[in-house]
């Protein structure tokens, strides 16, 4: 199965809308109203929702707090379905212009692996966003503050 | 009663001036009791000037007063207050107006309860229902009355409350006149917060449409009906029993017929049961007012699959039992499986925290939801209790013990966030921290000695809600309402109170072996400051609600806004009101919580004032509002995880 196999199964499924797939450029619409962006480069054997979090300045406290969560999670004490395994996947954070892309390079995992960890990443990293970074959430977001 | 050195010094000013004027204060009303409930000498004469509210007699002795005969030729007023006791409608809160609809309400021997606002009093009659299951209805007089009761109504739309919505309406001879006053369509009003509405103006067919509103109330998803009652309506005389035809009796126009679940439908949800490895069931709204919760419990226990919640109140599973999964938020993430049981209002992906791989089974008693917003695996449309009980006898016993650990980790790491809150809490000396409220709340109501499953709470309040809905635990269904739900509302707490107090009062529904026991009300001072002129309501009935009051002067929400001189007074108040003081002048006890270490002793004092004398309480807890900055305050504000202990969205 390949990155592009595994979108489409959330595709027909009806959770991602809008799908679109260039070249291992995937465009679609799921969680927050805002279209997502998600690349894969087979040569680096990379996996990167680009831009997921728009509008956090580096070295920030948020910043910091994104970066802490996605270490947490390879972390060994939690359960495998819920673990990003170091030895498989090297789960990364960029920051450019204060946009920030999450991503995972393969070490030994599958492509299919990887895709669907990477949704459940970043299903993870908006459940902690709404539960610590309520405002964040509302102005980037239109998430409710009530 | 205060700790405050202000307080004191005022009380013995009062003191001083009661000694100073003996004999005319002997005569004051109430005085005597006022002063035994705040353990004052009541030997003690005092002035004029501390005349305190009483309950007078025609409020004391008016349930032992014979009902008047009702007999034909009655009235469509007193058709309507027939068919509301025939069908079992539990309690009426209305104020003064649609007379001839609410004296035959009463008169028909329903409990009635008659407020303030007209506002709170459909928040009453929804927090009665949901605290009970059992119906309820809700009046106010044509125009303004009508219009007040529209925040409440859609709040009990979106809660799918059934309740019966009623209003005055004046002549149809005079539509589109403005002769008088108060001369209005209604139902284009609630077009969109009620499940089915008629505006009543054939006097001869008065009977057929109670046999609607009553068919909507008791079948299907259920859902607020407004009914309003024209002038000729109200007052049409019927001659005989003949003229209602079969609407007179309820066996006639409606059923107590349930859908069943086919095999089919069984058969696909139990090889996506056989195949999950992390299955999780939501019980939700349709659990509560199918009484499945022991149909939902044989069933988890033999599937051995954990039990989160949802909706508008709590205790459909208990939440001390070992699969309860309510605390365990941390968990949801995990899930391979939801089985999502009588999820009336429901979310859009993302608002639940399963994850994105996870598959639906959905059931509910109307197809018409089913496959709204989320994508379905499979549906089962049937009623929540019969299919609960069918997917228990096909379930096979399955060994989950590793997912069951899982939650109860995630469980602990809840609890142990809890404490630890407590801790940071507890170190704010100068002002009650909410994280101190929620703890030792929690603590005095089911590890100390209460029986844990005896109180029934009102969680509500904005940011307070946040914390205390973390410390909250339901041991048995209707035992926590969860404050205004989706529609967002602040304000009805009080109201919500007023229902729920009543319910425990009179023994209603769930809330039968609980008769007569305090009730908890949490809400902040911006909701107090909408509804609290109603704990004079409560004190009237002499319903024994403790209502916590968050006081950190301010709308929560000031927060966003706090760097906008022109804005920011907008959402502030004066600083240190005293609700307190509002509370005693009302009929009820009072206590200010300035300090973390007074909270406890003032909640022991109100609950003994409850339990002792049926009297509420208010509980005014001084906060701050930089509480909600975390970069000052940590915790702060609080987020939430949807399902579970911390939801009120869906
Ligand atoms: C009737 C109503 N008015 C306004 C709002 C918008 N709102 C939501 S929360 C909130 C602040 C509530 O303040 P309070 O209840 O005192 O909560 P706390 O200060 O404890 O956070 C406001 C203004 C609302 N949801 N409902
Ligand atoms: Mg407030």
């Amino acid at each position: 199965m390949t990155v592009e196999d595994v979108l489409q199964g959330y595709a027909s499924r009806g959770l991602l809308r809008n799908f679109q797939a260039v070249s291992g450029d995937f465009g679609f619409l799921w969680m927050n109203h805002k279209p997502m962006r998600l690349q894969w480069k087979p040569q680096t054997r990379t996996l990167v929702f680009r831009d997921v979090a728009p509008n956090v300045p580096s070295r920030s406290p948020m910043d910091r707090e994104i970066r802490a969560f996605l270490s947490g999670l390879a972390s060994a004490d939690r359960p495998p379905h819920r673990r990003v395994d170091p030895a498989q996947f090297e789960l990364f954070a960029e920051n450019r212009k204060s946009q920030v892309s999450i991503g995972l390079r393969l070490k030994d995992g599958s492509e299919a692996e990887a895709a669907e960890k990477l949704m459940l990443v970043i299903h993870e990293v908006f459940l902690m966003l709404h539960d610590r970074w309520l405002e964040y959430m509302h102005e980037e977001f239109g998430a409710s503050l009530e | 009663m205060s700790n405050t050195d202000d307080t004191k010094k005022q009380e013995s000013r009062r003191n001083f001036l009661k000694l100073a004027t003996v004999g005319a204060a002997a005569a004051a009303p109430g005085l005597a009791e006022a002063q035994q409930r705040r353990g004052r000498n009541a030997a003690v004469p005092a002035a004029p000037p501390e005349v305190e509210p009483v309950v007078p007699n025609e409020l004391k002795n008016f349930k032992t007063a014979p009902l008047p005969p009702i007999n034909f030729p009655m009235t469509g007023a007193n058709l309507f207050g027939r068919a509301c006791l025939a069908e079992g409608v539990g309690a009426m809160f209305c104020c003064p107006g649609n007379y001839g609809v609410i004296n035959a309400v009463a008169n028909h021997g329903i409990p009635s309860y008659g407020g303030r606002h007209e506002g709170t009093m459909v928040s009453a009659a929804d927090g009665f229902t949901r605290a009970s299951g059992v119906i309820s209805t809700t009046s106010g007089t044509e125009g303004p009355g009508f219009t007040n009761m529209i925040s409440g109504l859609a709040a009990a739309y979106v809660a799918r409350t059934p309740l019966l919505l009623v209003a005055s309406n004046m002549r149809v001879a005079d539509d589109d006149t403005e002769r008088g006053i108060q001369v209005m369509y209604q139902q284009p009003l609630t077009e969109g917060i009620k499940k089915w509405g008629k505006r009543l103006i054939t006097p001869n067919r008065t009977a057929e449409y109670l046999s609607y509103a009553f068919r909507q109330l008791k079948t299907g998803i259920p859902g607020p009906v407004h009914l309003d009652f024209t002038a000729e309506v109200a007052n049409y005389r019927i001659q005989n029993e003949a003229e209602l035809g079969y609407y007179g009796k309820k066996a006639l126009y409606r059923t107590e017929s349930r859908p069943a679940p086919s095999a089919g439908d069984l058969d696909r949800a139990m090889s996506l049961i056989n195949a999950a490895q992390r299955p999780m069931i939501v019980a939700s709204t349709g659990v509560f007012y199918n009484k499945a919760w022991d149909a939902l419990k044989a069933f988890a226990e033999k599937a051995q699959i954990p039990v989160t919640e949802s909706g508008p109140q709590f205790g459909r599973f208990p939440h001390d039992h070992p699969l309860c999964a309510h605390a365990a938020g941390g968990s949801y993430a995990s899930v391979d499986l939801v089985i999502l049981v009588g999820q009336y209002c429901m979310p859009t992906a993302g608002e639940f925290a399963f994850p994105p791989a996870a598959k639906y089974i959905r059931i509910q008693p109307e197809a018409g939801d089913i496959g709204r917003n989320m994508p379905i695996d499979v549906g089962i449309v049937a009623c929540e209790n019969l299919t609960l009980q069918a997917l228990t006898d096909r379930v096979r016993g399955t060994d989950r013990a590793a997912w069951i650990n899982e939650v109860a980790t995630a469980k602990r790491a809840f609890y142990t966030q809890n404490d630890e809150y407590y801790r940071i809490g507890k170190g704010y000396t100068d002002a009650v921290h909410p994280a101190v409220i929620a703890k030792e709340l929690g603590d005095f109501l089911y590890r100390g000695k209460l029986p844990k499953e005896q109180t029934t709470v009102v969680s509500g309040g904005y940011g307070i809600a946040r914390y205390v809905r973390r410390c909250l635990e339901a041991h048995r269904p209707g035992q926590v309402i969860n404050g205004a739900y989706q529609f967002g509302s602040i304000g009805p707490d009080v109201g919500y109170a007023i229902g729920a107090a009543a319910a425990v009062q009179l023994g209603a529904g769930t809330q039968a072996a609980h008769k007569g026991a305090p009730v908890v009300n949490i809400t902040g001072d911006a909701g107090f400051g909408i509804s609290g002129m109603e704990i004079e309501t409560q004190a009237k009935y002499r319903l024994p609600v403790i209502n916590i009051v968050y006081n950190n002067n301010a709308w929560g929400t000031w927060n966003t806004y706090a760097n906008a001189p022109h804005a920011l007074h907008m959402y502030l108040f004066q600083e240190n009101v005293r609700y307190d003081k509002m509370a005693e002048a009302l009929g009820c006890h009072g206590e200010y919580v300035q300090t973390p270490d007074q909270f406890l002793p003032a909640l022991q004092r109100a609950y003994d004032i409850a339990r002792t004398q049926n009297i509420p309480s208010v509980i005014n807890c001084q906060a701050k509002k930089e509480f909600w900055l975390r970069e000052q305050f940590a915790p702060g504000f609080l987020g939430k995880t949807e399902p579970g202990i911390t939801s009120y969205y869906h």
